[in-house]
């Protein structure tokens, strides 16, 4: 038998009718007193036969309605007996049976359909494979990606409203914290747009356009790929290394 | 014996160095030197461009 449901409506039984019967005991009808263990045999039924229609309809409906009993017959002795805060006493308990024995009969329902389906099958793990090296690492791609796209906003926020250094020097070059504040809405904003348009065009789109298979980037892809497998370096190499190498000659030149 | 990946090392050191440009970079900003701030922004992203072309490289090498 179950607990909870079992206890909460014994608890009922006791509030709603043993308890104002017992109070008013003087006034209350003979045959209504050799009535009251009738509800509780009903519950105790009802919680046998739970698995048929009538012991669930039993439950719900005819043991709350045969708990009324007492109360259809009009008030039993004097109001100081049922005070406001007994009232929300029962409410809260019937409400908590009707909950448990809900979830009573469900879960019943639920088990008696898996003993049914489930009773011939055997389980049996399957072998999964463990993922290749070019899935892990898209994986690791796309994590490291996805933690980038969290950092950086993370960082802009942080460096124009929550560094301490940078809000004193807004404050010393504008002067009222009226306007920081308002540099500071600008520049999240500015921040924002330029990141939100960062994400869509350097991110969102060509991920879009692999997984919808774009035939053009495919070609780019596959000219990259034939390209990438020549042992030759391009000309940008060089360029690159030109500028680099002019660069830092130039600037030791304007440092002397 | 196995072969010492020249590309694959030389790859990571111009990457690591750009990051000393770029860092670099910052500092010269913060000293309002714009120029130079500039210059090295260019030789930052040039390096970068050499290290991958590098990665390029070393990947053939190492498909080979």
């Amino acid at each position: 038998m179950p607990l909870a449901p079992t206890v909460l409506g014994i608890n009922l039984w006791l509030l709603l009718q043993v308890v104002p019967l017992w109070l008013a005991s003087d006034v209350a009808p003979k045959w209504l007193l050799g009535l009251s263990p009738l509800p509780l045999g009903v519950l105790l039924i009802g919680l046998r036969l739970r698995r048929h229609i009538v012991g669930q309809v039993t439950l719900l409906i005819g043991f709350p309605l045969l708990l009324t009993l007492v109360d259809a017959l009009g008030p039993l002795g004097p109001e100081r007996l049922l005070p406001q805060p007994a009232v929300l006493v029962k409410l809260v308990v019937f409400a908590l049976y009707l909950a448990a024995m809900c979830r009573q009969l469900s879960m019943d329902a639920s088990t008696a359909e898996t003993k049914v389906s489930v009773a011939s099958w055997s389980v049996k793990a399957l072998d999964v494979p463990s993922p290749s090296v070019k899935q892990r690492r898209r994986r690791l791609t796309h994590q490291i990606l996805l933690a980038y796209c969290v950092a950086m906003p993370t960082l802009l926020l942080y460096a124009i409203c929550l560094h301490v250094p940078n809000i004193r020097q807004f404050l010393r070059m504008l002067g009222t914290m009226q306007k920081v504040t308002a540099l500071q809405a600008a520049l999240l904003s500015a921040s924002t747009m330029l990141w939100a348009s960062l994400f869509y065009f350097g991110v969102m789109r060509p991920l879009k356009l692999h997984v919808s298979h774009d035939a053009a980037l495919r070609h780019d892809l596959s000219k990259l790929r034939q390209v990438a497998r020549r042992g030759r370096p391009r000309p940008q190499l060089y360029v690159a290394m030109t500028v680099a190498l002019v660069g830092m000659a130039t600037l030791l030149w304007l440092s002397l | 014996m196995r072969k010492l990946p020249y590309f694959q090392i030389l790859c990571a050191l111009l990457l690591l160095s750009s990051l000393v440009f770029f860092w670099q970079c910052i500092s010269h900003l913060a000293r309002r030197d714009y120029v130079a701030a500039g210059m090295l922004t260019v030789i930052g992203i040039a390096t970068l461009w050499v290290g991958s072309e590098l990665a390029r490289l070393s990947l053939s090498e190492r498909d080979s």
